[in-house]
């Protein structure tokens, strides 16, 4: 393994952000998928019943599965995006990024390291959240998937992927603002900016909603959109990732 | 050949003062060069610039005989650096951190663990070593850094202020291997406010006022706290005659 892969390598395996966000990524939208689905079906007049119904678009595998991409769609991105965000905000705010320069290993293998890391950590936390969805449904009584449910489960697979990619412009938006909070408005704005679109109907255009609208698909209410518009998110993360490296190879100290 | 060499660096930031004006120095082999002046002299401007940290508005810094925006990673292996801030991340170990350094400034992989092992014994930071950095007080922070700047051997070092935080054995450690790195051939640039101390480690004592080299200093010299300021008074003065000079004419 390269010098650049290795170390930020070690820096990811020894920190609790991602440790906490890992965690976090794989068991909590599972979880509240699977509370409100509980929520959902306990019947009655409850308020709370009548909104969990409202937000799910059926009953079982359908249901729970439903409610888990309306989840992750959003929290896919945010709690990516704030790995990302510390793992290149925090050399500036805590001024190592000082250390990089003048060194055998340039920059912008460092950029491209943590690029790369960031991307795999994603995917995998990604494919887990989506095992662990599997096993919790087991688990709690929801029985084995049918063919309709696996294709459900090839779409969230799909949405929690492209979700990861998404959040990567959140690196480029840490380099150049050289901190943390640059990093979270960032973030933020995208995730604002993706409602917005959504409501607006611009959204089969817009990057951060075009997943979560072909994940979700008619049955939710979703206009159809082709799977080739997929694309847009694995552009996104290549323009980010070239615009980052870029910086990190011509930014000065300040 | 000197290992480093500054002609004529000039540096400017954006609509203010300027803070590098036409800089020479230069450091040979065995050389430890002391840079001393006030805050805000230009001293770690002069450093980064060095460095390519940032790309100065005019003249040149060679590295070894090789331009700076040309250096590759074989002559920047040859350099070790203290700027700023410690190479030290809280959340690894101190043999974790100078692993990290290590391999990053180009030390085969198979080189790296003896490499830690001798910084860790040079540097007096057996009893730490296992611990992550985040426990460190802020002068065993550092000494991590100093060593990182020192596990691959480096040729150049260059050092900004590295006594700041250090206790009394820590200054007694760096200038015991300081002279060490001296008189194995190492060339070194240290920028320092204690001109005591600089005078027991420099073979040569630059000064740098408002951006500009105004001279040197006997470092074996009497009395060095009261020439420094004298040469720096006298700067100010012939600055001062030099603009009323221009308002007149």
């Amino acid at each position: 393994m390269s010098p650049a892969y290795a170390v930020e390598a070690l820096k990811l395996r020894r920190s609790r952000v991602v440790l906490v966000a890992t965690l976090a990524l794989v068991f909590v939208p599972p979880g509240m998928a699977r509370g409100l689905l509980t929520v959902a079906e306990q019947g009655g007049n409850d308020p709370a019943t009548l909104k969990a119904q409202a937000m799910l678009p059926g009953g079982g595998w359908a249901g729970y599965l439903g409610g888990l991409m309306q989840i992750y769609a959003t929290a896919g991105v945010v709690g990516v995006g704030i790995v990302v965000g510390w793992c290149f905000g925090r050399e500036y705010a805590d001024r190592t990024v000082v250390s990089l320069y003048a060194s055998a290993t340039p920059r912008e293998a460092v950029a491209s390291a943590k690029l790369a890391l960031m991307t795999l950590w994603s995917t995998a936390v990604g494919l887990a959240m989506v095992f662990v969805t599997w096993l919790f449904g087991l688990a709690t009584g929801l029985g084995s998937p049918d063919d309709a449910a696996w294709r459900t489960v090839a779409r969230l697979t799909a949405l929690a992927v492209l979700s990861g990619l998404l959040a990567l412009p959140v690196a480029a938006a840490a380099s150049v603002g050289r901190g943390y909070l640059p990093a979270i408005g960032a973030l933020l704005v995208l995730v604002v900016l993706a409602q917005v679109a959504t409501i607006a109907g611009i959204g089969r255009w817009w990057p951060w909603s075009v997943p979560a609208m072909w994940a979700m698909g008619p049955e939710s209410g979703m206009p159809t959109i082709s799977s080739a518009t997929l694309l847009l998110a694995p552009v996104v993360a290549l323009v980010s990732a070239v615009l980052t490296i870029r910086w990190w190879r011509h930014a000065e100290v300040v | 050949m000197s290992a480093l060499e500054v002609r004529g660096l000039r540096h400017q930031f954006d609509d203010d003062l300027p803070v590098l004006r036409s800089v020479d120095l230069s450091v040979g082999p065995g050389e430890v060069h002391a840079l001393i002046g006030f805050n805000g002299a230009g001293k770690s401007t002069l450093m980064r610039a060095a460095l390519g940290m940032l790309r100065p508005d005019a003249g040149s810094v060679h590295l070894f005989g090789v331009s700076v925006p040309g250096a590759d990673a074989a002559v920047w292996s040859r350099v070790g650096h203290l700027i700023d801030t410690p190479f030290v991340y809280p959340e690894l170990t101190v043999r974790e951190n100078l692993w990290a350094a290590a391999r990053l400034h180009g030390v085969p992989a198979g080189e790296v663990s003896a490499a830690v092992n001798r910084v860790v014994a040079e540097l007096w930071l057996d009893p730490w070593a296992e611990r992550r950095a985040s426990t460190l007080s802020l002068g065993n922070r550092q000494r991590v850094g100093l060593a990182s700047a020192l596990v691959h051997r480096p040729r150049l070092l260059v050092l900004d202020e590295p006594t700041n935080v250090l206790d009394p054995s820590g200054v007694v450690l760096l200038r015991e291997l300081l002279k060490g790195a001296a008189s194995d051939g190492v060339a070194a640039l240290v920028s320092s406010h204690h001109l005591d101390e600089v005078a027991r480690i420099a073979d040569r004592v630059t000064v740098i006022h408002a951006g500009a080299i105004i001279g040197e200093l006997d470092p074996q010299g009497v009395d060095l706290e009261r020439a420094f300021f004298e040469m720096a008074h006298a700067a100010d003065e012939a600055a001062a005659e030099g603009t009323a000079r221009e308002q007149r004419s």
